[in-house]
């Protein structure tokens, strides 16, 4: 048998990456075009793992540079000859520009535009005539390099990203299988096997990687592109049944002592047929054909039931609500994957018209974002006016462009970033000077670009060394000056790389305003945003008595907010001071109790839905759970914790549920059961909230608040 | 009369502003971290500008005492 040689993956693609880099610059030579390192950039940065996804960054790089090039002109043509005017004018549009960074679905596009058009305005210095030239000449040189690269990756070593999308599916399912067991077997037999895994992250994960593959595979297959709403249907039911079995857990404390088999005589049945449901829509997925088991209703032993307290009736209300909720949800996935199994023509129902995309909700960070650019931006021009600054002009680009690049990966170390970029620099000065000017054409540039982006991108291949990568290959191809007639100056390149290099110091220096973003005070910061957001929320409760949709809806969006602040905290958790024994882990624990207290104000916004039926009869205990609450989160808005405030709180629970025992427990005999339910889960669900701030106080005392309060450099 | 001087460094000639500026931020860059480990930055109210000024005035010294 003879031995078969191929190469790994980050081999093939950094080849094909290299090769796209020397036929485009080659192209561009060829066409006599000025700046052909502009489509050499085009290559550089569209180069992803898979086809789909280099397509996609493509696309947003195409339309981030047109709309980038006319505002350039635009305000070029407005503004040329008055230039407080024109520096006012461009730093309000990289403003907005930060703005939609933090809050649009496109933050490639946008950040291409922001880069693009400080790029095209620099050129107001030395050739205002030929402007439109230079915005057209962007606008082709990136379209060519992007059609070089899309050319190379289809015909040579294409990597498809369709047969994962199949596969993130059925892991999740498989995710969400064992969360469902787990859950039963712990819903049925309390106590006897602690819950061995938080799956909530998992899944979460794989839903974001599913939702990114998506996107490329529309791209790359048209059966998908045609059946996209289905599959879009499909990622918005499985994220809707990951959050009703996040909820589930949570609720799982509250049926430790109620007979969960014998009040729910049909669990069994119902646990069988949501385990077999899943695993079928996991055959149905793989082999194309399989038969989904029918419904159950969960039916209630009242006698049973009565038998409980009216706080244990809460608790199996609530459960029930949610079961019958996952089953709803299992029934749509198995018939959103059954649909997109047929063949397009036998699709009896209409493809579900695709979802608005998912943008994140602007918050204090998207005006810091703004503020900060602005700042960084405007320093840059004046120290330019005021001094003869190395780069000249060149410096404000280069200093917006750091600014951006600090933007979209706020957790960047600065220093870290400088010496990177000086190792590229250093890689940059050795070519310009000992191996440029040897060069004697095209075929040995070819090479030089070849050798080195090929190489370097083998190296950095791992996606999380992306800036490493790009810091180490972008001051060649910034600095190197490559032309069709080139001339060497090393004055003209010293002085640039050192524009380049200052303008990362102002941009560090901007990323201190309007605050410090070091990772302890962001994690402080983000928290107490967080209580906030929370007593906002609580305080919705007490001021509007009668459940109005529009108030529903002001309240589902406060939970997204309070949501989107748990997952900032969560992502600052690294930083945070890892010398204290226990402090990482310790601010891990606290945001659990966020993901806690927020799953706790979704089900109270749930429940709240039929708040009106026995109002008059549950208001007064209403509003006691409610200022309990608001006087917990009050301080803890203003990050001020008290351990001497738990012991106060356990007892003021305690009397808050015996008041609630009494209050369902006279309730008129007439009502109907619906309203006995509606009352008693939003009472339950007052109760659950609460007792989800006492884990997070036990928690937070503990925690080093002090130290993250601190001064620090 | 102070003359505008130059530094050459192997050949290379290079504004002094530059080398002090150089010099200056890695000298404050240091001097911060020595002031985080022992935790005396604490008694700054905005250590971002003490960082900035602190830049300054060593740049400006070492401008006016080294080169000149």
């Amino acid at each position: 048998m003879g031995h078969t040689f191929s190469l790994s993956r980050p081999a093939k693609e950094a080849l094909k990456t290299g090769l796209s880099m020397s036929i485009a610059c080659g192209l561009a030579m060829g066409f006599g075009w000025a700046q052909p390192i502009w489509a050499c950039l085009a290559v550089a940065v569209v180069s992803m793992p898979t086809v789909g996804e280099s397509i996609n960054k493509s696309i947003h790089r195409l339309l981030g540079t047109a709309l980038g090039a006319g505002i350039a002109l635009l305000i070029i043509c407005l503004f040329s000859q008055n230039r407080w005017a024109f520096i006012i004018s461009l730093t309000l549009w990289m403003g907005f520009v930060a703005y939609r960074i933090t809050v649009s679905r496109y933050v490639y596009v946008w950040f291409i535009s922001g880069y693009v058009s400080l790029l095209i305005a620099a050129y107001v210095t030395s050739s205002a005539q030929n402007i439109f030239y230079v915005a057209v000449l962007r606008v082709q040189e990136t379209a060519l390099g992007i059609l070089v690269y899309t050319i190379v990756s289809v015909f040579i070593w294409p990597q498809k990203s369709s047969v994962d999308l199949d596969r993130l599916f059925i892991r999740l399912l498989e995710a969400q299988q064992r969360a469902v067991e787990q859950y039963f077997a712990q819903m049925l037999a309390p106590g006897d096997k602690p819950l061995s895994e938080n799956l909530y992250g998992l899944e979460a994960q794989f839903i974001a990687l599913w939702r990114r593959n998506l996107d490329a595979t529309e791209t790359e297959r048209f059966e998908v592109f045609e059946s996209r709403g289905w599959w879009r249907q499909l990622i918005a039911q499985s994220e809707e049944l990951m959050e009703a079995l996040e909820l589930w857990r949570e609720s799982l404390t509250d049926m430790r002592q109620g007979d969960v088999a014998a009040i729910l005589p049909d669990m069994a049945k119902f646990r069988m047929s949501i385990a077999k449901r899943l695993h079928q829509i996991a055959l149905l997925m793989t082999e194309g054909a399989a038969q989904l088991p029918p419904r159950i209703g969960l039916t209630i032993d009242l006698k049973k039931l009565k038998a409980l307290s009216h706080r244990q009736q809460a608790a199996v209300y609530n459960t029930l609500h949610i079961l019958r909720r996952i089953e709803r949800l299992t029934d749509a996935i198995g018939t959103s994957t059954r649909m997109l199994r047929l063949p397009r023509n036998e699709r009896v129902v209409r493809a579900p018209k695709i979802p608005r995309a998912v943008t994140r909700l602007p918050d204090a960070d998207s005006a810091a974002a703004a503020i900060r650019i602005m700042t960084g931006l405007m320093l840059s021009a004046l120290i330019w006016i005021c001094f003869d600054v190395p780069g000249h002009i060149s410096f404000i680009v280069f200093e917006g462009v750091h600014s951006l690049i600090g933007l979209t990966s706020p957790q960047m170390n600065w220093a870290k970033f400088f010496f990177v970029q000086s190792r590229g620099i250093v890689i940059a000065g050795l070519l310009y000077v000992f191996v440029l000017p040897q060069l004697s054409g095209y075929f040995e540039l070819s090479v030089v670009l070849f050798a080195l982006t090929a190489s370097l991108y083998y190296v950095f291949w791992d996606q999380k060394m992306t800036m490493l990568k790009m810091s180490s290959l972008m001051p060649f191809l910034l600095l190197a000056n490559i032309q069709l007639h080139p001339t060497y100056n090393f004055a003209t390149f010293a002085n640039n790389i050192t524009g380049m290099q200052f303008s990362v110091l102002i941009a560090a220096l901007a990323s201190g305003i309007p605050f410090c973003q070091r990772p302890e005070k962001m994690f402080l910061r983000t928290v107490t945003r967080y209580f906030r957001q929370t007593s906002k929320l609580a305080a919705t409760f007490a001021q509007q008595h009668v459940q109005h949709k529009s108030n529903l809806q002001q309240r589902k969006l406060m939970v997204i907010k309070m949501r989107g602040a748990a997952t900032k905290a969560g992502g600052w958790i690294n930083g945070v001071n890892s010398e204290i024994p226990g402090h990482q882990s310790n601010a891990a624990a606290l945001v659990a109790n966020l993901n806690t207290i927020t799953c706790r104000c979704k089900m109270l916004v749930d429940s709240g839905r039929q708040r009106h039926v026995l109002w008059e009869h549950c208001a007064e205990q209403a509003n006691a759970w409610e200022t309990a609450i608001a006087e917990v989160l009050m301080p803890w808005a203003q990050c001020r914790y008290d351990s001497a405030a738990i012991a106060a709180m356990r007892n003021r629970l305690a009397k808050l549920e015996a008041d609630m025992e009494t209050t369902l427990a006279i309730l008129p005999e007439e009502i109907s059961n619906d309203a006995y339910v509606a009352s008693s889960r939003l009472l339950g669900s007052y109760r659950g909230l609460y007792r989800s701030l006492i884990s997070y106080a036990e928690q937070a005392v503990s925690f080093d608040w002090n130290w993250c309060k601190e001064s620090r450099f | 009369m102070l003359t505008p001087c130059e530094l050459n460094l192997g050949g290379v000639y290079f504004p002094p502003l530059l080398v002090a500026a150089t010099i200056g931020l890695a000298a404050t860059y240091g001097l911060t971290r020595a002031l985080n480990y022992y935790r005396l930055s604490r008694y700054f109210a905005s250590p971002p500008l003490v960082f900035l000024s602190m830049a300054v005035i060593f740049s400006g010294l070492i401008e006016t005492i080294i080169f000149r």
